[in-house]
């Protein structure tokens, strides 16, 4: 048998086509030149197939959303044939007649449920998205970003608590942010939020060190799991930043009345008031598995502070966001059941995505996180005015083992 | 593959056949649509989209598989005209990437390192199966996502033994963009053998 071209030894790893893998197999066998070649392709497409199969969605959709979807398309249908039939029956009646249909609407979309649709359309969007989040206590200090500053105010976070939070709860959420959003409740300066944590490269440790305002210690190779590499590969760095938004009165107020509260009411003295969200500096070392994509994620933040400048208090905003129509009732009850809340920062977790439990890092309260496939694992725990986690494709215990060899 | 033929021929065998299509491809194209775009909300107006162009069409009447590589191919088509549209592709890759953060933090603000590190992979592959010529990137996508060399042949318009040899490539360079996602060098394995 003459060499086979690339595709053939190819398709032989998926045993394509049936019946011709032996001979092609025979002949690598006694052809070190087709060996090798075999074993780089089965090298590369173990490579590509994990790696690949992290773009699917987390999920398909529902069969609700399945039928929602085709109900929406034949709504769109059911228009563009209307618009087909009135520009005849235009077309018909004389280039004279006015246009008795108007052009077909675009139908509405898909709802993007999930919050981050707001960051993407609009800017100012994602300002209201902080402030709520922040206010509500929704706010993680995102492992890309979040916690330094030497701030001190109103609210500092020390503590971790978790608030288990399943999809339609996310999704009722997602919903009064969107009204708050189009209402203008809430708006900031977007390039404030657009410029949140974009996280630069820095060359070592010591100059991440210097553009965090904090040390970064060096990961002990002798603690990191097998496969993963010694050196972190990238060292990311978002440095502290301010960023803030103004509340409007009037349109909360009539926010409210739109939304069922015909009486509410607000203080004048609210109006204009900004709420100043000090988003800390975060350092992330990330470190390579043996295939050469990340596996392990050790951060290290300064923490959140949140307060306001203008007629009303951080606690009399929370109240108003808090009181909101249309946030999910138990959630607000867990969040308001956080006595210290000026410390304690609530992290979100998506309970059907999600496990977390708590444990300790050397001696810290801490929270242990486990994704739904098992893969990924996490720790998070403060200490010494900061938050830090270690996460990654390792299992508990080697996430665990890092974290306790950081302190 | 479960047939969903209905009456040919009749509006209203048409419609249901129509609607029983919708429902048997509706996942499976949603998810070929989120893997090249990396967005919930553009996966289903590309699968909208899809739809709409089936609507009436001769194919309809084909048999199951046909409709589907019909669709599918419709479908990436689709998906690569708006990574082409109005920006280069890798800023709208890069807004996808950031997007799906934000929307990670934000709906599972809980896990932030988990939910990072995620994030972060899903954006270094997208980043470089962007560098990938499309049809290579198509049949990685499609191979990876189960797919058999008939199904992805039939898409793709390709013979059936040609698609080993654009797989072998298609991996080959995106183990280099992959491995090397700072600096991704797009096309570099055309010239293969």
């Amino acid at each position: 048998m003459p060499c086979p071209d690339l595709g053939a030894l190819r398709a032989s790893l998926d045993d394509v086509p049936a019946g011709t893998t032996t001979a092609l197999h025979g002949h690598v066998h006694a052809c070190p030149s087709c060996a090798d070649t075999l074993a780089e392709l089965q090298r590369n497409a173990e490579l590509a197939a994990p790696a690949i199969a992290l773009t699917a969605p987390g999920e398909p959709p529902s069969e609700a959303a399945v039928e929602a979807a085709l109900a929406r398309l034949e709504q769109r249908q059911a228009r563009l044939a209307a618009a087909r039939t009135a520009t005849a029956t235009t077309a018909a009646a004389g280039p004279a007649a006015p246009d008795p249909v108007p052009a077909p609407a675009p139908v509405p979309l898909a709802r993007r449920r999930r919050l981050a649709g707001l960051g993407t359309r609009t800017r100012a969007a994602a300002a209201a998205l902080v402030a709520v989040l922040v206010l509500t206590g929704l706010v993680a200090t995102p492992g890309g970003r979040a916690a330094a500053a030497s701030f001190l105010g109103q609210f500092r976070s020390q503590r971790l608590q978790a608030v288990p939070l399943d999809a339609s709860q996310a999704t009722q959420v997602g919903q009064v942010l969107d009204g708050l959003v189009s209402s203008g409740v809430f708006t900031g300066d977007p390039q404030q939020v657009a410029d949140l944590g974009e996280p630069q490269a820095a060359a070592d440790l010591a100059q991440a060190g210097r553009m965090a305002g904090f040390a970064v210690p060096a990961v002990d190779p002798s603690v990191l799991p097998a496969g993963v590499q010694h050196t972190p590969r990238r060292i990311l760095v978002s440095r502290a930043r301010e960023a803030r938004i103004t509340f409007d009165r009037d349109r909360a107020l009539a926010y409210l009345r739109a939304h069922g509260r015909p009486g509410a009411r607000l203080p004048e003295r609210y109006d204009g008031t900004q709420l100043v969200v000090q988003v800390p500096a975060l350092v992330v070392q990330q470190f390579s598995g043996r295939d050469g994509g990340p596996a392990l994620l050790v951060g290290k933040a300064g923490m959140l502070g949140l307060d306001t400048e203008g007629g009303a208090s951080l606690e009399e905003l929370r109240e108003v966001v808090l009181g909101l129509p249309g946030l999910p009732a138990d959630l607000v009850a867990r969040l308001r059941a956080i006595d210290d809340w000026r410390t304690t920062l609530p992290l979100p977790v998506p309970a059907d995505q999600v496990r977390s439990r708590p444990v300790t890092v050397a001696g810290a309260e801490a929270l242990s996180f486990a994704d739904q496939s098992g893969r990924l694992h996490a720790v998070i725990w403060q200490r010494d005015g900061h938050v830090w986690g270690v996460g990654g494709v390792v299992g508990a215990d080697e996430a665990r083992n890092v974290a306790d060899s950081l302190g | 593959m479960r047939a969903v033929r209905d009456e040919p021929g009749t509006r209203s065998g048409s419609r249901e056949r129509f609607a029983a299509v919708f429902r048997e491809r509706y996942r499976e194209l949603y998810g070929l649509g989120y893997r090249l775009l990396g967005d919930h909300g553009e996966a289903e107006d590309v699968v909208q989209e899809t739809f709409l162009r089936l609507d009436g069409q001769p194919v309809l009447e084909r048999p199951d598989e046909e409709v589907a590589a019909w669709l599918r191919r419709v479908c990436l088509n689709t998906a690569y005209n708006r990574l082409r549209g109005q920006r280069r592709a890798a800023t709208r890759l890069e807004r996808a990437g950031r997007a799906e953060r934000a929307d990670q933090e934000a709906d599972a603000g809980a896990t932030p390192l988990l939910e990072v590190l995620r994030a972060e992979q899903q954006r270094a592959v997208r980043q470089a199966l962007a560098s990938l010529p499309e049809r290579q990137r198509a049949c990685l996508l499609l191979r990876h996502a189960g797919y058999s060399y008939a199904e992805i042949a039939a898409t793709l318009d390709l013979a059936v033994g040609s698609v080993g040899v654009l797989l072998a490539r298609g991996e080959r360079a995106f183990r280099d963009a992959y491995l090397d996602s700072d600096d991704p060098d797009p096309g570099a394995y055309d010239a293969l053998p």
